[in-house]
């Protein structure tokens, strides 16, 4: 019954769409939802820039979704519905601990660091491409929340502008202006400090 | 066209969304212009970058665990931590928050740290412990890192006793929220440093460490 998602590999042949069973039960979501759970997973840590916590978020969007997996069946092109829904529950999460001051100084940093640690060919590229890599991820935290969304979605994670449209539910003029002054930033940061150490702090 | 008005299509150039009309418009601008063409390969630098930029692999048994908890209902769910910083009321609600509400960067660094109170943990069981601190106001650039007791560790965080990372404070409250677990024979202060601007604040939170009462080692403390 259990069976294993390939997380290695990208989904392959991007969307298929899904072909409800006629007794469609939690096997029939099973086979609706594993496709997407890869993209899934990375929106959502891209969202909340920690793993567990895109766990959780997936995890959630998985329970509420299975209730409505026949509306899920019947779209023709769930993706961009899904990230959609994701998305919201993310806001939604985010709102409902609105009362509390949540820091955002975690924001996955260490999670990634770990990950570039594991990237890369050979130890010159992985120590080539890991330093420009913490460079960005420091270039990244000076980028307002909004811009910082843009650009993960956007430029990391290839949702188009239109996709962004409806799942962020933002007009694409203000998508391409943010993207626009984002990578603006990102360039001069980059520019400025091309030996930026590690502890690089700032007035 | 002018630079001027290249730049506001340049992105769109990169991004391939521009009809064939602008298109031209900005080709021809670009083999004219050495400016626009510096700030385009930039720009398509960045986004290879950024194209780049991983993704941790999630833990082992994802993709199963979740459609088994949306098929089949709650079991388990939500035992396990909910991040870095999560939300204080759920800390507080649980009443097992301890609050360490500080005044930062307004004295040197000691070396022993400021001891900001005490918690106990059951060994072989998850304890959630919130730490509180006050920004005077928005700080970047911020380097935390954690020390951890022998056999302490951090939920999610297997083997690691001292765990850094880079980020900011917002103004007002931030709250660090840690699950803890401890092993047997456990014990010692948890560290928690914060530095930015070439000066840190250390704080100790002491934990005593005790078994379950069918658990082999004796309650321990430091």
């Amino acid at each position: 019954m259990a069976r294993i998602f390939p997380f290695q590999s990208p989904p392959a042949g991007g969307i298929t769409t899904a072909s409800p069973s006629p007794h469609a039960g939690g096997d029939g979501f099973e086979d609706l939802i594993a496709p997407h759970l890869e993209r899934l997973y990375r929106l959502a840590y891209r969202l909340t820039g920690h793993r567990h916590d895109a766990e959780d978020l997936v995890q959630d969007l998985l329970v509420r979704l299975y209730p409505r997996r026949d509306q899920l069946a019947a779209l023709d092109e769930p993706r961009t519905w899904l990230a959609r829904s994701l998305y919201n529950l993310h806001v939604d999460g985010i709102r409902s601990r609105q009362r509390s001051p949540i820091g955002l100084a975690a924001r996955g940093s260490e999670d990634l660091l770990a990950a570039m640690a594991h990237s890369g060919d050979s130890p010159e590229t992985q120590t080539e491409q890991g330093l420009l890599q913490r460079r960005l991820v420091q270039a990244l935290e000076t980028l307002n929340e909004d811009q910082r969304l843009v650009v993960s979605l956007h430029d990391m994670e290839g949702y188009t502008l239109t996709e962004l449209e409806t799942i962020l539910g933002t007009p694409l003029g203000t998508l391409k202006s943010r993207l626009h002054r984002a990578r603006q930033a990102l360039k001069e940061d980059l520019c400025r400090e091309p030996f930026a150490p590690t502890e690089r702090v700032q007035a | 066209m002018n630079c001027y008005q290249a730049s506001a299509l340049l992105d769109d150039f990169a991004d391939g969304r521009l009809g064939p009309v602008e298109y031209e418009a900005i080709a021809r601008h670009l083999e004219e212009c050495a400016e626009c063409r510096a700030s385009l390969a930039a720009t398509r630098q960045l986004v290879a970058q950024l194209r780049q930029m991983p993704v941790p692999a999630p833990t082992p048994g994802f993709a199963e665990r979740v459609v088994h908890e949306a098929t089949q209902g709650p079991g388990h769910r939500r035992a396990r931590r909910r991040g870095f910083f999560a939300g204080v009321a759920a800390a507080a609600a649980a009443g097992l928050a301890l609050w360490a509400v500080i005044g930062l960067w307004h004295g040197p660094l000691t070396d022993a740290g400021t001891e900001v109170g005490s918690v106990t943990l059951s060994t072989h069981q998850v304890r959630p412990v919130s730490l509180a601190f006050n920004a005077p106001g928005d700080i970047r650039s911020v380097t935390f890192s954690l020390e951890l007791p022998r056999g302490v560790q951090l939920q999610g965080h297997p083997g690691k006793r001292r765990i850094a990372w880079h980020g900011h404070l917002n103004k007002g409250r931030n709250v660090l929220h840690l699950d803890l677990i401890a092993q047997d024979g456990a014990s010692g202060d948890l560290v928690a440093r914060i530095a930015h601007r070439g000066r840190a604040k250390q704080f100790r939170v002491h934990l005593q460490v005790k078994a379950p009462r069918s658990a082999r080692s004796q309650p321990t403390s430091t």
